[in-house]
């Protein structure tokens, strides 16, 4: 008898599997065997019969998962599946050649997972930190004319409905526009790529302010104007504003932004609701980090075009004290949550570079 | 006549198998841990792969009659269906900031019909996808619904819903699944599912009752009671009513979600008990909704307090009550099932898969 036969020398069929065969496009089966050699694949069938040899390339093997059946699929379309995991792998290992792959749901030794567990921290940490390089090499690479239509359709929105005319008299009006060419000719951006204009403006919430947007276009609102005590204070204002659209700060932050979502899109994914809420959080706090690494890069070349046409430089912040007086210390300093650094800061920023 | 009684439908009595799910939590963990390393050391490239392999291993553990349900999608597509969505997303981004206000005017109106007529034919693939790609001794399970039914079960009788003021709500979701599972076939023998309203409309108005007394309760109990609640426990402190605010408003939270837990599972139960498969094959469905609630919610506060981390564990616990309390009622052996066709696996079936793995992918990046 064959099946006996079989059975009767297990010790000489060390990569026979046994499992059941289901027919092809069937939910029936039979007990069956298969019978890895170097290479290939036969089935056996219960009566000891055995089928076609099958190279390893004409079969599929589904990928394991912990737990599960094996399976693999003949070309026919006739599936075996064994319960029998560990022969399975060691059959398969000899008929690939390969030493047998780690068995467990962690499929990894120690060590490797300890590797993969440090790279997991290291590598976001890494391409958090690297990103706002990136970021800003891109925007570098975008054409100035993506910030002059910005610029320009955000003037457009806030124009009328925002900004009120400004009440200020028209020789303070010349004054203000004459002090500006002064400061644009001092300025290191070329008239060709951007064209700087002043626009003397008033509103109620924003009025001791000023705003640059990214198409050259700069608003002075009248209220600032009103408590500066000197023509130094309003230049220092009107050359950090001039920064900001110098160094592209607008589109450079929208750059940023976009990457840090990326970034938490693909490290954070969709996972526990908490975590989600700590991530917006996080990135909350990043962009606003952003914003007070920006301010302090448009303080520095303010400073710089102050030097350059012999005036005060820190006249600027003199003049944000002044804004500020009510709340003393607290705007000394800078806050996790704040928009700009800290006074005490911004005028060390000023301040450095002077002999 | 006792001849009679043998022959009679007696002697159709179904065989009971009952559905257990054999993983356990702690492998379960070990997968999702793997995988997710592995997805954050490729930037998320990987989760394709792991997607796969944690729903293999639940559904492989999910087994009837001594058999698990496998699960097929091929990592590849998932992961391409996946880039189109980002690229789909940072498309729209990317047209919101920076097209002109004039021309986003015009674009927008069309891209709003985009939407809806598009919605009904992604949930259509993606739901194809899942069924298609899974399979139950050897036999593919199909889905062979059509768009406009899709479109009416997701854009009309929503509409619908929102116009009765949510009274005929059990109405759609019996519309839903009856739309998914006369559609559904195991290989060539199909499934069909009538609903029977009245379950749901019972378990609705319960819910609904509850709910509505629960709000009731609470505002009552919040608003003017606060002050009148510190005075009678003699706390004066405002931290202290915050904090017991704080606690009111959690446990009407909590409250209010196990409260809905009785509709979904009305109507889990309703289809479960049923559905029939072709061949004289039904199910059953017993499905506790209150066990189903502190289940749910318990695990889940511990997954999110936990940040995730707990996450692999409460899903399989959720997985495990749910399969547990769920029967195949079989009209004798499970042999008997044959496949639509004999899958070749050639290039053209391959390539279709790739478009409704691109569908699916879509649907579960927005
Ligand atoms: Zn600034």
């Amino acid at each position: 008898m064959a099946s006996s036969a079989v059975s009767d020398r297990p010790g000489r069929t060390p990569h026979r599997v046994s499992g059941r065969l289901f027919a092809a496009g069937s939910s029936a089966f039979i007990e069956a065997s298969v019978e890895f050699g170097v290479g290939s694949v036969c089935l056996i069938g219960v009566d000891g019969n055995m089928g076609a040899i099958r190279s390893l390339t004409e079969v599929t093997i589904d990928r394991p998962v912990v737990g599960l059946p094996r399976r693999l699929r003949f070309p026919g379309g006739e599936v075996f599946e064994s319960d029998d995991h560990d022969k399975f792998e060691a059959a398969l290992a000899y008929a690939e050649g390969r030493s047998k792959r780690k068995s467990g749901a962690l499929g990894l030794g120690p060590v490797k997972l300890i590797a993969l567990a440090l790279l997991a921290v290291l590598l976001p940490v890494g391409v958090f930190l690297a990103m706002p390089y990136a970021a800003d090499g891109v925007a570098r690479a975008l054409p100035r004319s993506i910030d002059n239509a910005i610029g320009a359709s955000a003037f457009e929105e806030m124009d009328g409905r925002l900004f009120r005319a400004s009440r200020l008299a028209p020789k303070t009006k010349s004054n203000l526009n004459r002090l500006f060419r002064e400061i644009v000719d001092a300025s290191a951006l070329d008239p060709d790529d951007v064209r700087l204009r002043l626009r003397m403006a008033s509103h109620k919430g924003l009025n001791d302010n000023a705003i640059a947007l990214p198409d050259g276009t700069i608003v002075l609102f009248d209220g600032l104007v009103e408590i500066a005590e000197n023509e130094d204070e309003l230049a220092g204002v009107l050359a950090h504003e001039i920064g900001h659209i110098e160094h592209r700060h607008s589109l450079r932050q929208a750059v940023r932004a976009a990457g840090l979502g990326l970034l938490v899109t693909i490290f954070v994914g969709d996972s526990a609701s908490l975590l989600e809420e700590l991530a917006a959080a996080g990135v909350f706090a990043t962009e606003l980090s952003y914003s007070r690494e920006f301010e302090t890069e448009a303080d520095v070349t303010s400073a710089r075009i102050m030097r350059r046409l012999g005036r005060d430089p820190e006249a600027m912040v003199l003049l944000l004290r002044r804004l500020h007086r009510d709340c003393n210390d607290d705007c000394e300093e800078s806050g996790f949550w704040s928009t700009h650094p800290g006074l005490r800061e911004r005028m060390e920023s000023v301040g450095a570079g002077t002999e | 006549m006792s001849d009679l009684t043998a022959v009679g439908p007696a002697s159709f009595r179904p065989i009971r198998h009952e559905f257990v799910f054999t993983g356990d939590a702690r492998t379960y963990f070990a997968i999702c841990l793997r995988t997710f390393l592995l997805a954050v050391v490729t930037f998320g490239i990987y989760d394709a792969w792991g997607t796969v392999e944690r729903r293999r291993y639940r559904m492989g553990n999910t087994q009837v009659a001594g058999h698990g349900f496998d699960y097929h999608a091929s990592p590849i597509v998932l992961l391409i269906g996946r880039f189109v969505a980002i690229g789909v997303i940072i498309g729209i981004q990317l047209s919101v900031t920076f097209l002109p206000p004039d021309i986003l005017g015009y674009i927008s109106p069309a891209f709003s019909l985009l939407v809806l007529f598009g919605m009904p034919f992604v949930v259509l693939r993606s739901l194809r996808f899942h069924v298609r790609n899974t399979s139950y001794r050897n036999i593919r399970f199909d889905f062979v619904g059509g768009y406009w039914g899709a479109f009416f079960v997701t854009i009309i009788a929503p509409f619908l819903v929102g116009i009765t003021v949510g009274l005929i709500f059990p109405w759609y979701r019996a519309k839903y699944q009856k739309y998914i599972w006369n559609n559904v076939k195991l290989g060539r023998s199909g499934f069909s599912l009538e609903m029977p309203m009245w379950p749901l409309y019972r378990a609705f108005i319960v819910t609904a009752v509850l709910g509505i007394l629960l709000t009731v309760g609470y505002f009552a109990l919040a608003f003017p009671g606060s002050f009148h609640l510190a005075s009678a426990l003699d706390i004066g402190s405002s931290v202290q009513i915050e904090l017991l605010l704080i606690a009111l408003t959690l446990i009407y939270a909590l409250a209010l979600a196990a409260v809905m837990f009785i509709f979904t599972t009305a109507l889990r139960n309703t289809t479960g008990r049923n559905l029939k498969l072709e061949g004289g094959h039904s199910f059953g469905s017993n499905v506790h909704s209150m066990k189903l609630a502190w289940i749910v919610l318990s695990r889940g506060l511990l997954a999110t307090v936990t940040l995730g981390l707990l996450l692999p564990w409460a899903t399989i616990q959720i997985h495990r009550y749910l399969v547990s309390e769920t029967a195949l009622l079989a009209n004798g052996d499970l042999d008997r099932f044959v496949a639509a066709e004999v899958d070749p696996g050639g290039a053209a079936v391959s390539e279709f898969g790739a478009m409704e793995g691109i569908a699916d992918g879509v649907f579960s990046g927005i």
